[in-house]
């Protein structure tokens, strides 16, 4: 019982991370980022290449990690920034970043093909901590995603530029009225979410591995996280994310692994019959609130 | 000959997809990336009923159009509460379940076609009988492909009498504003149930003549690639029109044979081709929202 | 006229009531967000026959209140009841999951609309854009044949002769409204009287019984207002019944109309006499901003009054007499598009260091796009120039480096910051003592008097050359009125720029 737990919040832990990135770009910006499911692909098979070639793995994991961000900060810098100042709509946004997801998957699949690669091989190490057994991968996913969410938090809440951050998710207008560039923050805001995604990816792929169609994945269950911890909140996607992780685990453990999609998806039908604002959300205005 | 009576039938096939696309996002809104679920549902419910029980064509195909119907329901309900972004992404859930559906409901000692094994997992199901009607065998690619255009400019016939009814003007008000037609009365909700039911049961009308022609159905029809693919069709060739949904599914024929000729190694084919799809939604989105041939631009 | 106006309904399950009965009651209603209470215990009831006015200052909730008796807002606490004679449908809140679950019955706009036969317009009509005029009209015919995509397909004979029928009384009907040949105009090419015209009718189309109107006045030009008031008599001489909300310089036209009137302050609801609330207006009126600008003017002073295309007066007041030299605004030319529709066009001024400019203008002109456009968050047409340089092509964040300020009337705080961060982003190091007290509180866990004073506190953090304010004093109490015009008096070379609601 309490294993199950364990592995659900560890598990949990990873997927909050992911969902942090994509709220992160989302609350500010109002953008459907699913290009980032994207570098969430590419970043293990950066790191793999580095690999190959000799390097350290600090170097290859420096390595993979400076792309990640690169790229994000290239989907803002080369697509959306130029159509926000086209003043596009959210759909347009959404269907460019699906563009260049599908662009990155292909060329992931051009280039390194597309089975389902390790970062790591050999038997992992075992801890055993009350009678919980965790593998070294477990731990040290744990404790990178703890020590992630946590930098986070101490940046935006104690930091001058994370105070700007919170205000551009707040209001947009009334901060570019204050003399902020918009333009600046919407990068550290992709910047930000490329760095996590490519640590949630970095972690998962440690674990169990990778392929090219991993990405999309991963962003949907950061999605499904951020809906039901509350998608008005940076918080509500960290609460999501744990929640989601123990969820699916109980699932894994009383079906079967091969269903746990399906559950997410139960999940999600559920908290948005029951409670659609997530955990942490306000009461949402009806939708049919003119 | 044969090439191009196969290309048409693929045509045809994909022309269906798209119209019944361009009701669901060309009128409602819905971008919707769980069509291929509902295709597969159509050609596995064509395949299973007509190895196991023997049915026609047409019964094969009323069955699997009213059980996708009814399963469009997942998407419709989640339209309900959520638009634009969030709904797609609701969509892909739903993909992700019918996936999931296709794959796994399969025992490795059961014979396929019973309850626990209804779908052959990965295996698939081979030796899909020909389409018969009445006792007449669709048996030579001719003829099928007859029986592809005709279905084709029935769903087209049918797409073009509802867009010009009452429920018609109907779409296009709740497209332009959906709380006013509330306010007016109109129980939109209901609408977008019924959109998405006929869209449904028209992707499952496509994927039973695709099940007849191919003669085997696996997962891999109802793969979210495969869903992407049939955004992008329509996306690139436009919606909201005629002509739109006809240039996408011509297109998305058109492409492959086009890579064809340009030698790019068989294992990377399928690849180049999603990858310039992917290209043309960029370009799409920032030049041209209306997409090639289409009227509407995404909201 | 009498048999456009109230339609004889396609349902077969309705009686014309004889006696004026009680047609909706409301009781208790309850609306908040976060701190903010909206309705506070707000009790009623509407009668037919009945004309109301809903008067109340902007930002105390008649939005809102409206939106609840029309479906589209789900109060907190409270009831509504819908009655037709001996029938009779009530609402309490909040709802059931399983009430809410259920989509055929339920607390929602259509069905207000069918079962209440409750009828709504928005301010500038919101007409369907693809739609055209004729088609607005019969789409809004209740019980078509054609709108179920089964009978449209297998019954088309009945389905069009349906429709040809409908068709032809809309056509005869838009003849009765003015609207004659332009049945087949595109909707969003008509002007914004003619569009709420189409609005009105395709409400009526409905066989609304209650009707409530969101400032049908707004942004219409003299003779557009004649005609709507036309057509609010002739509805009210047949027995409609209505409800509506007009800015607080229209009421005149409608208070005439009134049965009575509903006033809306501090979330209370209070019933007031038509011809008193008439008086008491008229009086308030007379004495006009002019006074003060007059003030401001002084002895040395003077006023310009310059007209802007579509109805709108810019009064300039220069307080030591004209100057002349380096011009710190230039606005050539200007014109705001939103969606599909030209805001403003053609507005033209300059303004000089010291000088006071007064926008005067009605709801539904365009003030708050007019300062948004020169201030950077909306695009438009046109060019401005601050200080002798072209400013048009520069972000927001960029004007306002260039001294640019602009104190917004809606959406101006930020929700989940405290007051302390909200003060020390717009660069305020020391708060004044009337905002200390509630320093370290969330900005969205203040009153609206409240948040108003911190806003008001955010505008001292950058020095200006350009001050921008948009309806300043609307939810201000006498203090904050007094900080404002205090601002203004001593604001030596500063220009400003005020945005202010007005009649024509």
């Amino acid at each position: 019982m309490l294993q199950i737990l364990a592995n659900g919040i560890i598990t949990g832990g990873i997927i909050a991370v992911m969902a942090l990135a994509f709220t992160v770009v989302y609350l500010p910006t109002r953008i459907f980022y699913i290009a980032l499911g994207g570098v969430y692909a590419i970043v293990p098979f950066l790191a793999w290449t580095g690999l190959q070639w000799g390097w350290a793995w600090y170097v290859a994991v420096a390595f993979a990690l400076v792309i990640g961000v690169m790229l994000s900060l290239g989907c803002e810098l080369l697509n959306h920034a130029w159509l926000e100042e086209k003043n596009a709509s959210s759909g347009t946004h959404l269907v460019s970043s699906l563009g260049i997801y599908i662009i990155v998957v292909q060329a992931i699949a051009i280039i390194w093909g597309n089975e389902t690669k390790v970062l790591r091989q050999g038997v992992d190490g075992v801890f055993n901590l009350a009678g919980v057994t965790l593998t070294q991968a477990q731990v040290g996913g744990a404790a990178i995603a703890l020590l992630t969410i946590g930098s986070f938090y101490l940046w935006l809440q104690s930091t001058k530029l994370g105070l700007e951050f919170r205000a551009l998710a707040d209001n947009k207008n009334e901060l570019a009225l204050r003399g902020f560039s918009i333009q600046k923050l919407r990068l550290v805001a992709f910047g930000i979410a490329g760095l996590l995604s490519s640590i949630a990816a970095l972690l998962v792929s440690w674990d169990v591995g990778f392929d090219p169609q991993g990405g999309l994945a991963a962003l949907l269950l950061a999605v499904v996280a951020s809906i039901i911890g509350g998608s008005q909140s940076f918080f509500g996607a960290v609460l999501g994310g744990i929640l989601l992780g123990i969820l699916r685990s109980q699932v894994v453990w009383f079906l079967s692994a091969q269903w746990s999609e399906a559950a997410s998806f139960a999940i999600l039908a559920l908290f948005l019959v029951l409670r659609p604002q997530g955990l942490l959300g306000q009461k949402l205005r009806l939708e049919s609130e003119s | 000959m044969n090439y191009f009576l196969h290309l048409g039938i693929y045509a045809c096939i994909y022309s269906i997809v798209a119209m019944s696309l361009n009701l669901a996002v060309g009128y409602c809104g819905l971008l919707t990336l769980a069509h291929a679920g509902y295709f597969a549902i159509g050609a596995y419910t064509y395949a299973l009923v007509s190895v196991k029980l023997g049915w026609g064509f047409l019964p094969a195909v009323g069955l699997g159009m009213a059980i996708a119907s009814v399963a469009s329901l997942a998407v419709s309900m989640s339209a309900w509460r959520f638009k634009g972004d969030f709904f797609v992404m609701l969509s892909l859930a739903v993909q992700s379940l019918l996936f999931s559906l296709f794959y796994n409901w399969f025992k490795a000692d059961a014979d396929f076609g019973t309850w626990a094994n209804l779908t052959n997992g990965p295996f698939g199901i081979a030796g899909i009988p020909k389409p018969n009607i009445f006792g007449l065998q669709f048996q030579t690619i001719g003829s099928i492909a007859l029986l592809a255009a005709v279905l084709a400019i029935a769903c087209g016939v049918i797409c073009w009498l509802l867009v010009s009814s009452p429920w018609g003007r109907l779409l296009k008000a709740m497209r332009d504003d959906e709380l006013v037609a509330r306010g007016l009365g109109k129980n939109t909700r209901f609408v977008k149930m019924q959109v998405m039911a006929i869209a449904c049961a028209m992707a499952a009308l496509a994927g039973s003549i695709y099940a007849g022609y191919v003669s085997y159905i696996d997962p891999s029809a109802a793969t979210l690639d495969e869903s992407i693919l049939f955004v992008c069709m329509i996306l690139v060739g436009g919606v909201g029109n005629f002509k739109g949904p006809l240039v996408g599914a011509v297109l998305l024929i058109a492409l492959p044979e086009v890579l064809r000729f340009v030698a790019i190694p068989d294992a990377i084919a399928a690849n180049v081709h999603l990858g310039i799809y992917g290209l043309c939604l960029v370009a799409i989105a920032h030049f041209r929202q209306q997409g090639i041939a289409g009227e509407y631009r995404i909201e | 006229m009498n048999n456009i106006i109230v339609k004889q309904s396609t349902r077969t399950n309705t009686k014309m009531s004889e006696t004026s009965s009680v047609l909706m009651r409301f009781y208790n209603l309850f609306i908040q967000y976060g701190a903010q209470k909206i309705l506070d215990g707000v009790s009623g009831e509407l009668c037919e026959g009945d004309f109301i006015c809903l008067i109340g200052a902007n930002g105390s909730g008649k939005t809102s209140f409206m939106n609840a008796l029309a479906g589209y807002l789900e109060p907190n606490s409270g009831g509504i009841v819908l009655l037709d004679n001996a029938d009779s449908k009530s609402f309490t809140f909040p709802r059931s999951l399983w009430q809410r679950l259920n989509i055929f019955d339920g607390f929602t706009p259509e069905f207000f609309a069918t079962i209440g036969r409750i009828g709504k317009t928005w301010q500038g009509g919101r007409s369907f854009a693809t739609l055209s005029i004729l088609d607005n009209i019969v789409v809004a015919t209740a019980d078509q044949l054609g709108e179920n995509p089964l009978w449209s397909l297998l019954m088309p004979k009945r389905v069009r002769r349906q429709e040809l029928k409908q068709r032809r009384a809309a056509i005869a009907a838009l003849v009765k409204f003015g609207l004659d040949g332009r049945e087949n105009s595109s909707a969003d090419k008509v002007s914004l009287g003619q569009g709420m015209r189409v609005a009105i009718l395709r409400v009526l189309w409905t066989c609304a019984r209650i009707l409530l109107l969101d400032e049908p006045l707004a942004g219409l030009d003299a003779e557009g207002k004649a005609v709507v008031i036309a057509l609010l008599q002739e509805l009210k001489a047949s027995g409609m019944t209505i409800v509506i909300v007009e800015h607080v310089f229209n009421l005149p036209h409608v208070l005439d109309l009134a049965t009575a009137v509903w006033k809306l302050e501090n979330g209370k609801l209070l019933v007031e006499d038509a011809a008193m609330v008439n008086a008491e207006l008229r009086r308030s009126l007379d004495h006009s901003d002019r006074v003060w600008l007059e003030e401001l003017a002084g002895d040395r002073g003077s006023i310009t009054d310059i007209e802007l295309d579509g109805g709108a007066v810019l009064s300039i007041v220069s307080p030591n007499g004209v100057e002349f030299g380096q011009p710190i605004l230039e606005v050539q030319n200007l014109g705001v598009m939103r969606g599909n529709r030209q805001v403003l066009s053609n507005i033209s001024f300059t303004l000089y260091a010291g000088q006071i400019a007064v926008l005067f203008a009605p709801n539904g002109y365009g003030k708050t796009s007019l300062l948004d456009a020169i201030a950077g968050l909306l695009p438009c047409s046109g060019r401005v120039l601050l200080n002798g340089k072209p400013i048009h092509r520069l972000s927001a964040w960029e004007r306002v480096e260039r001294g640019i300020s602009l104190m917004r009337a809606r959406d101006n705080i930020f929700p989940s910051l405290k007051v302390s961060e909200m003060l020390r982003l717009s660069g305020v190091a020391d708060p004044p003592d009337n905002i200390q007290p509630f320093l370290e509180k969330q900005v969205s866990a203040l009153s609206g008097g409240e948040r108003q004073r911190v806003v008001l506190a955010c505008t001292h953090g950058r020095s200006s050359i350009l001050q921008m304010m948009d309806e300043p004093f609307g939810a201000l109490d006498a203090i904050g009125v007094k900080e404002v015009r205090e601002m203004i008096e001593f604001g030596g070379q500063k220009v400003f720029l005020i945005a202010l609601p007005a009649n024509i």
